[in-house]
């Protein structure tokens, strides 16, 4: 039994592995995985409160990453000079 | 034009699929070339070269992944022909040994801090744009524009199993940076 399993069950021990766990939390936040293994997954997390802290952990750094980032935007000028140019084209302009 | 798509349904296409994506497409440029003047050069052209190649696209399938494809191609391309990418061949080799070096150690950043909370959206931007540009286009094609491992495999070309990597990699090269920022605020970590 590694020492993040200490709230493990006897019986939990032989169907639960940190390593393993830690390598799907990625996948899992990402959507990777499919609706089987996410359960399985989810069920590992219910064992082992070490794996359920570091999913917390990644979880919100995923949420901080996506909500803090600055999302650039296109202006409206250069909206209007791709129309203006893809007009061009269809009018057979080169 | 192909024969199967009218002028008037490239028409629609472009208006309903095509251009609504703008906003995604710039700041993808954007977070390659790191200024406004290539960034508008970049989606320009993107759209243009969706013009000139709309045959190749099908009706129906991802139009986002496939601008985003587009978008890429025209980016390594223009940087190949201005030369902007100094020590192409020392670049490649660093992304191929970090794709190599898949640890199984994920390393954490405790966000919960008030530290962290407190952390502005600009040392955010700013710490991904200090990132290889691989290594920040990964991490904007899957968490902010969403794209699956396989969607963003084929707009990059690389096999999935090196985008798991190059992910897990980009993703703990940011949080060294965010961890430095912190640390800088005062921040004491307790591992």
């Amino acid at each position: 039994m590694t020492e993040h399993q200490q709230d493990c069950t006897e019986e939990d021990y032989y169907e639960h592995n940190c390593r393993d766990t830690m390598q799907r939390v990625m996948l899992v936040l990402d959507g990777e995985l499919s609706q089987d293994e996410e359960l399985r997954f989810m069920y590992d997390l219910s064992i082992c409160s070490h794996c359920l802290e570091k999913y917390k952990i990644e979880k919100e750094f995923k949420l901080f990453l996506s909500s803090k980032v600055e999302k650039k935007r296109c202006t409206e000028d250069l909206k209007s000079k791709i129309r203006l140019q893809l007009a061009r084209l269809r009018g057979g302009e080169p | 034009m192909s024969n199967e798509l009218t002028p008037k349904s490239a028409d629609h296409l472009f208006e309903v699929e095509f251009l609504p994506l703008a906003d995604s497409l710039y700041n993808f440029a954007y977070s390659l070339v790191l200024n406004e003047d290539d960034a508008n050069d970049l989606v320009q052209d993107t759209y243009l070269k969706a013009w000139r190649f709309i045959d190749s696209y099908q009706e129906g399938t991802n139009a986002k992944a496939w601008l985003f494809k587009i978008l890429k191609n025209t980016f390594i391309n223009e940087y190949r022909r201005r030369k902007l990418r100094p020590a192409e061949v020392d670049y490649e080799d660093f992304i191929t040994y970090h794709d190599a070096d898949e640890s199984t150690q994920i390393g954490s950043l405790d966000l919960r801090n008030e530290v962290f909370s407190r952390m502005l959206g600009d040392e955010m931007t700013k710490a991904i744009n200090e990132l290889p540009v691989d290594f920040r286009a990964i991490i904007l094609l899957c968490d902010v524009e969403e794209f699956s491992y396989e969607e963003i495999a084929k707009i990059i070309d690389i096999p999935i199993g090196t985008v798991r990597s190059r992910l897990f990699r980009a993703r703990n090269m940011l949080k060294e940076k965010l961890r430095d920022y912190a640390k800088l605020r005062g921040f004491k970590e307790i591992r």
